[in-house]
């Protein structure tokens, strides 16, 4: 008997030193080295990730199938085989290389005025004093949360009276003033930085003699890069994405690639009516969700592109924005 | 030319640079924001010789809108149901997103690059391209619902599947408030959770005494920016309406005017409401 019990206490013994060490294993010393904690992270991260990519890779696996796949219950994610017909025929439909640089001249020229407006408007507003400053932050904020709606109207009548309806001025003239779209935010984001600026540096420039204007664009500008790469990014995606007011005041002059794809349907039947395309004889030529997938993942990846290769600088500058220090 | 004091030259300064702002506030802003309380008063009609003509109805457009036609009303009892339940969520999955890509594991640059996808990437037909088709519904399948059948009571059943039908359309809302959240938890000093640890502070304790304290004031900003994006987005059939109504015959400018004015002063009383309700009391609070 007592020799069982001695066994057992060695044994007890034992495992009273061994578990100490796998629950640190486990759990860890600290908050965030344990496994067990690493695991959920990570769990949590995939789960969340999957969710938010399943949208995309449901419309990359439809946009592939043929129609035929299309209405076949038994196929439901893997097409029966690799099929680029809907691609060929939507960047037909949505006349790709041409309406991807429309888009790319309409919305880089925007968002270069965006920019520069933003970035002057942003340095008077940080650098210098004077009354009527809060007020204008007021105003900044009203016309931020009102609809873009409220203003269109009388503006679309403005454009109907100056002859520039379908003109690229009814899109840049708000861009060039600060109040294109999401002006207010672009603006706070330059005043951010330009109030990062230190004074001193200021004040021995004009020292020196320099004019206010040089000592905008010979010091203070090149130290808010970081403004200018989230105006680029974050405002070549607005425009880029914008179909109402693009709509509206261009008048279908430019068709860029989102308002192709906001018609898509309408211009896939144009083009589709020509002599030698017949959706009676061709099922596949009948417009499905996989047109529409195929022109929408097509409209989104110039920008895909943009943020992969961009999107490290565009990270590092919004870390350096303070945009939380409202 | 004479000399100005400092201070008033640096006062003119300032104004000069912003002139561009104050030009544009008083022709895109200001002139409309007048012109459209005017337009909803009136009919408006567009003849080649004449121009525009005004005929003063008073408030017959907007007698129309609220008590005869059914769209927009409909719509906006829609908009102001999706934001009073969309935003919680939003806020809350920004918030557990946020934390975990700021925790210290590997691969949070993979991540991140996913999550802040939608900042870029997200219009109006992508989204209604999506949900038309059914792209944006992960269906709860059949034995995810009788385990919740199981172990929820039956009347928040709906709920549950309403959130798995809509979460992959809140999740692609929640890119700029991640990045904001985000941008929050990066200047907790890391420290900080090192010494709350080594006083014995859980998980829990410190999620709710040094996590969410620094978060918090952030969240009204958020909801603001949420709330206006969503009433903006062109996916939004509000938009749609006011868009079409300028141009149908039976409505024209003034009828759509009515329609706009109405939607922003919705749209305020919900920011205003949503602001004050989560924005963070002066007193008391953290130290």
């Amino acid at each position: 008997m007592a020799n069982i019990n001695q066994t057992i206490q060695s044994i007890e013994s034992y495992y009273k030193r061994k578990i100490p060490s796998i629950k640190k294993k486990l759990f860890g010393v600290n908050l965030s080295d344990g496994i067990v904690y690493q695991l959920v992270m990570y769990l949590l991260l995939i789960f969340l990730g999957f969710v938010f990519i399943y949208p995309i890779l449901y419309m990359f696996s439809t946009s592939m199938m043929s129609n035929v796949d299309l209405v076949d219950n038994t196929i439901n994610w893997i097409p029966s085989e690799l099929d680029f017909t809907n691609y060929k025929l939507t960047i037909k439909a949505l006349n790709i290389p041409k309406s991807y640089l429309t888009s790319f001249f309409l919305v880089t020229i925007s968002t270069l005025c965006v920019a520069l407006a933003s970035a002057v408007i942003g340095f008077g507003l940080a650098r210098y004093e004077f009354t009527g400053k809060k007020l204008v932050f007021a105003i900044m904020i009203f016309s931020f949360i009102m609809p873009k709606t409220l203003f269109f109207i009388p503006t679309y009548q403005i454009y109907t009276t100056l002859r520039i309806k379908g003109n690229i001025l009814a899109i840049l003239l708000p861009a060039m003033t600060g109040q294109g779209l999401q002006g207010p935010f672009f603006i706070l984001i330059f005043y951010q930085f330009f109030k990062m600026i230190p004074k001193p540096l200021e004040e021995a420039a004009i020292i020196d003699g320099a004019k206010p204007f040089t000592i905008f664009y010979k010091i203070a500008i090149p130290m808010v890069l970081p403004a200018f790469i989230i105006t680029f990014v974050y405002g070549f995606a607005l425009y880029w994405n914008e179909t109402f007011l693009i709509g509206a005041y261009l008048e279908n002059k430019f068709k860029t690639v989102t308002m192709m794809l906001n018609n898509l349907s309408a211009h896939y039947e144009d083009f589709i009516s020509v002599p030698g395309m017949d959706k009676y004889k061709n099922p596949n030529l009948w417009f499905t969700e996989a047109k529409s997938f195929a022109g929408t993942l097509l409209s989104i990846i110039p920008l895909v592109l943009m943020y992969v290769v961009v999107q490290r600088w565009f990270i590092e500058s919004i870390d350096k924005s303070g945009i939380t220090g409202e | 030319m004479k000399k100005l004091s400092n201070k008033k030259r640096n006062a003119l300064t300032g104004l000069i640079f912003i002139s561009p702002w104050i030009f544009g506030f008083l022709v895109f802003v200001a002139f409309p924001f007048f012109r459209t309380i005017f337009f909803s008063f009136n009919i408006v009609k567009y003849s080649a010789e004449l121009g525009f003509i005004y005929e003063y109805v008073g408030l017959e457009n907007y007698k129309r809108i609220l008590t005869i036609d059914v769209d927009f009303v409909y719509e906006l009892q829609n908009f102001v149901i999706r934001i009073i339940t969309y935003v919680p969520v939003i806020i809350a999955l920004s918030i557990i997103i946020a934390i975990l890509l700021n925790s210290k594991i590997k691969g949070t640059a993979f991540f991140r690059l996913i999550f802040f996808l939608p900042i870029i990437i997200l219009n109006g037909d992508l989204m209604k391209n999506m949900s038309d088709y059914g792209g944006m519904n992960l269906e709860v399948s059949g034995l995810i619902l009788t385990i919740l059948q199981k172990i929820l009571p039956m009347s928040i059943i709906p709920a549950f599947v309403l959130l798995f039908d809509t979460i992959s359309e809140i999740l692609w809302y929640c890119g700029v408030p991640i990045l904001i959240f985000l941008a929050a938890l990066q200047k907790i000093d890391r420290s900080l959770y090192e010494a709350a640890q080594i006083d014995g502070a859980s998980h829990w304790n410190i999620f709710w005494k040094i996590t969410l304290p620094v978060v918090y004031p952030l969240i009204s900003v958020t909801i603001v920016y949420v709330v206006v994006f969503l009433a903006n987005f062109d996916a939004n059939p509000i938009n749609g309406i006011i868009r079409d109504a300028r141009d149908d015959p039976s409505r024209r400018a003034g009828y759509a005017s009515a329609l706009a004015i109405i939607y922003a002063i919705a749209q305020t009383f919900l920011i205003t409401g949503l602001y004050f309700l989560t924005r963070r009391k002066e007193k008391g609070g953290m130290a």
